[in-house]
């Protein structure tokens, strides 16, 4: 290139230059053009500026770089690659302009652009890396959306064979509750049929005991989840009841902390409860009345005290040689049900202390 | 050839949204139709110096591959357009869709061997003329096509490296507003993800492929174009097109490089009408 | 005008209706009659005029015992005592609907029926 008064300037500058016919056959080439090909100036001079392009690069020149050299003259910096004659091929970046005044002659430059490749691999390993980032968040999102739905889909299942369960079970209770009824009414009618007081008697006590179940079921049905229940309401209801059968003069009263209770233990206390004041309002009161107090504490230390006491005549003596009444196997074997023990002492009257252990419910 | 019977089926809606998908215009009238068929790496703008001279005397259809130009990307589907078999169909599509009949194709490089297949399972296609195509672009024994696997993946990534480079020299074509850079800087962006990926499978379907056992069975009139130079397409290439295709005389222009549509519009013209005064009325 | 002494039982249950007829009868009242659907129960309250019906919730046939309560209620003007085996929020809320005179659940007990029945009877006489 032997343009003007600066010749040192135009072959020392980092860049190859070079003007070229239409054709892009090179009529001139700076000394940086020269190294970067590896190639003397005579062989660089008549020669197309494809034949110094990599097989590949030609291929990229012929697509890209051609027609808009066709249609403009011109290129930017197009990315190709020079066929060194090292054999290591040189990245550069292509930029072609006409001359302003004379079409026909074109100028070009090749920049250097050893980084250029490391750059946009770099840029591609970048946009791979995004897109597998969006397509596994794709992924994970898919997951979490068919989890979602599987999670709604077990839930909508539990929804549902909880309410078909709440519906078995209230049926179960009702009928349960029915069936008591049906058999206090029986009971009732057989009593009726006896003479005998202390058979009617007898009848009178399964009947309290029949009712004390029928409670049980009664505050379940009541419940939300149809398991537990609070027992202050169960005894205040108990109590009601076995006052409703007892003399005037005899009161009955009920001291009862709240406290869920399931069916395991509220029918073996209410049938205790039963037991006991059933068995006070006969004994302890043979002439005027009284008071009988039922007092439910705890838990303390995992324990449930249940008091039943009354103002009465206390034991009668005769009691520990007589041949155990039916009651009180009854009392003893629920109280071995519930886990506990129970002990007698004299006070005023009668009174009976268990030591249960506290129901575990959840 | 069933396939253009189900075409005629079909309703007017799904023709208008073929026509829709591929940007397809037309200019001029007069029979017979003249269907201008881009290559890979351009779209239909490729056409812009030879299109009104075609339409002085005819009906001139031009439309964008799938994947190229202003094409609708919702169309593609990556195993369509694995092979030139479904650029082919695209081509058949639009003929049925546009009810053309005794067409003329202008095909340029890739676009060549698209009419190729096209005409093998249509009859609207009457007559080709293909400019710098190639049967194969891979030598093969004694076969030359002018490249070895490793220049066609070199190249293949050449071009993912450059991809941005690539949407650029497209973009201001799609575009259509050279003036206003900014906007093609946009578009450059917007564009380059998708249309790498896309122009790197068209590359891949025209660069791997070998159709050189299918031009016995293409008996139609056929115009083989090439220049003295093309990187693309040695000259090697262009005869095995014409010794093998049935019905096809070979034409070499005064030209170099591989679009002289843009670089010798002239020489192409006359010689496009030369062929279709010898072939048509 | 009503039969102040006259009382209709509608329960699908023999037993639990025997068993209520002794306690009702106990009171000297007098049962006129014993229904286990609903439409029985309507049709014997139309005849009898009883003053008061003890009703079950659940009986045979389509129709319960609210349905068979809110007719009488309105056709015969009798007052009603349910005597159900039932918790549940809906059927008491229906229950309720009817302004029943009572609600007993099952198992009752003969204190409980004899002091709602007596209750009634005394509000009947002060109303007259």
């Amino acid at each position: 290139m032997n343009g003007g008064g600066a010749p040192a300037l135009v072959d020392a500058v980092p860049v190859a230059l070079f003007e070229a016919d239409p054709d892009m056959v090179i009529g001139a080439a700076n000394a940086r053009m020269a190294e970067m090909l590896g190639l003397p100036m005579e062989e660089i001079v008549g020669r197309s500026f494809r034949s110094f392009l990599t097989r590949s690069s030609q291929f990229v020149y012929a697509l890209k770089a051609e027609p808009s050299l066709v249609t403009r003259r011109a290129t930017e910096e197009t990315f190709l690659e020079l066929d060194h004659r090292d054999g290591r091929p040189r990245a550069v970046l292509l930029t072609v302009r006409p001359d302003a005044d004379r079409q026909e002659r074109l100028y070009g430059a090749l920049f250097a652009a050893p980084e250029r490749r490391a750059y946009e691999l770099e840029l591609i390993a970048a946009r791979r890396l995004a897109v597998e980032n969006l397509e596994a968040l794709e992924r994970a999102q898919g997951a979490l959306q068919d989890a979602n739905a599987e999670l709604a889909r077990l839930v909508d299942e539990r929804t549902a064979a909880l309410a078909q369960r709440d519906l078995l079970l209230r049926e179960v209770y009702h009928r349960v509750k029915n069936n008591l009824q049906v058999v206090d009414g029986l009971l009732m009618m057989h009593a009726r049929k006896i003479r005998d007081p202390a058979g009617t008697a007898a009848f009178d006590d399964v009947r309290k005991r029949v009712f004390a179940l029928g409670l049980v079921h009664h505050q379940l049905m009541g419940s939300a989840d149809l398991k537990t229940f609070d027992i202050g309401a169960f005894l205040s209801e108990l109590t009601m009841h076995l006052q409703a059968g007892a003399p005037d003069n005899v009161t009955l009263k009920i001291d009862c902390s709240p406290l869920k209770v399931d069916l395991d233990f509220a029918v073996p206390l209410g049938l205790l409860i039963t037991e006991l004041v059933t068995n006070a309002m006969k004994h302890a009161f043979p002439s005027g009345g009284g008071e009988i107090a039922v007092a439910l504490e705890g838990p303390v230390e995992g324990e449930m005290a249940l008091r039943v006491s009354d103002t009465g005549v206390g034991l009668p003596a005769a009691a520990e040689d007589a041949k155990p009444s039916l009651g009180l196997a009854i009392v003893k074997g629920l109280v071995r049900q519930l886990g506990g023990r129970i002990e007698t002492g004299e006070g005023d009257g009668v009174r009976w202390e268990a030591r249960l252990p506290a129901p575990s419910v959840a | 050839m069933p396939k253009s019977v189900f075409s005629r089926k079909r309703s007017s809606t799904s023709d208008d949204a073929i026509l829709k998908a591929h940007a397809v215009g037309e200019v001029g009238s007069g029979e017979p139709a003249l269907v201008l068929l881009h290559g890979f790496g351009a779209d239909q703008a490729i056409w812009r110096r030879l299109t009104h001279r075609f339409a002085e005397t005819r009906r001139v259809i031009l439309y964008d591959q799938m994947g190229c130009g202003a094409s609708d990307l919702a169309h593609y589907d990556p195993e369509r357009y694995r092979t030139l078999e479904g650029y082919a169909d695209d081509l058949v599509e639009i003929l049925d869709a546009l009810r053309l009949r005794d067409a003329t194709v202008v095909a340029h490089s890739v676009g060549g061997m698209i009419a190729l297949l096209a005409s093998l399972r249509t009859d609207r296609i009457a007559r080709l003329a293909m400019i710098g195509a190639s049967p194969r672009y891979l030598n093969d024994g004694a076969y030359e096509g002018g490249f070895e696997l490793q220049d066609v993946e070199d190249f293949l990534g050449m071009m993912e490296l450059d991809f941005q480079g690539w949407a650029k020299t497209l973009a201001p074509q799609v575009m259509d507003q050279p003036d206003r850079p900014e906007l093609v800087e946009e578009l450059v962006y917007s564009f380059s993800r998708a249309n790498a990926d896309l122009s790197r499978r068209f590359a891949k379907a025209t660069f791997m492929s070998d159709h050189r056992a299918r031009l016995g069975e293409c008996a139609l009139p056929t115009l083989l174009l090439q220049t003295r130079v093309d990187a693309v397409v040695p000259l090697t290439a262009a005869r095995f097109l014409a010794d093998h295709m049935p019905n096809a005389r070979l034409e070499i222009l005064d030209a170099r490089g591989h679009y002289p549509q843009l670089s010798a519009p002239d020489a192409v013209f006359a010689a496009v009408e030369t062929f279709l005064a010898e072939t048509t009325g | 005008m009503l039969h102040p002494d006259r009382v209709l039982i509608v329960d699908d249950e023999f037993i639990i209706t025997e068993t209520l007829r002794i306690y009702v009868e106990d009171l000297g009242l007098e049962v006129c009659g014993t229904a286990a659907t609903a439409d029985a129960a309507v049709d014997m309250a139309l005849a009898q005029k009883p003053f008061l019906v003890l009703m079950d919730v659940r009986l045979q046939g389509e129709r319960d015992g609210v349905d068979a309560a809110l007719a009488i209620h309105e056709q015969v003007g009798a007052k009603v005592i349910f005597i159900t085996g039932s918790r549940e929020p809906a059927t008491l809320t229906r229950i309720q609907s009817d302004h029943p005179a009572g609600i007993l659940f099952k198992p009752i007990s003969e204190g409980q029926l004899v002091s709602t029945i007596q209750r009634l009877r005394a509000e009947a006489s002060e109303g007259a």
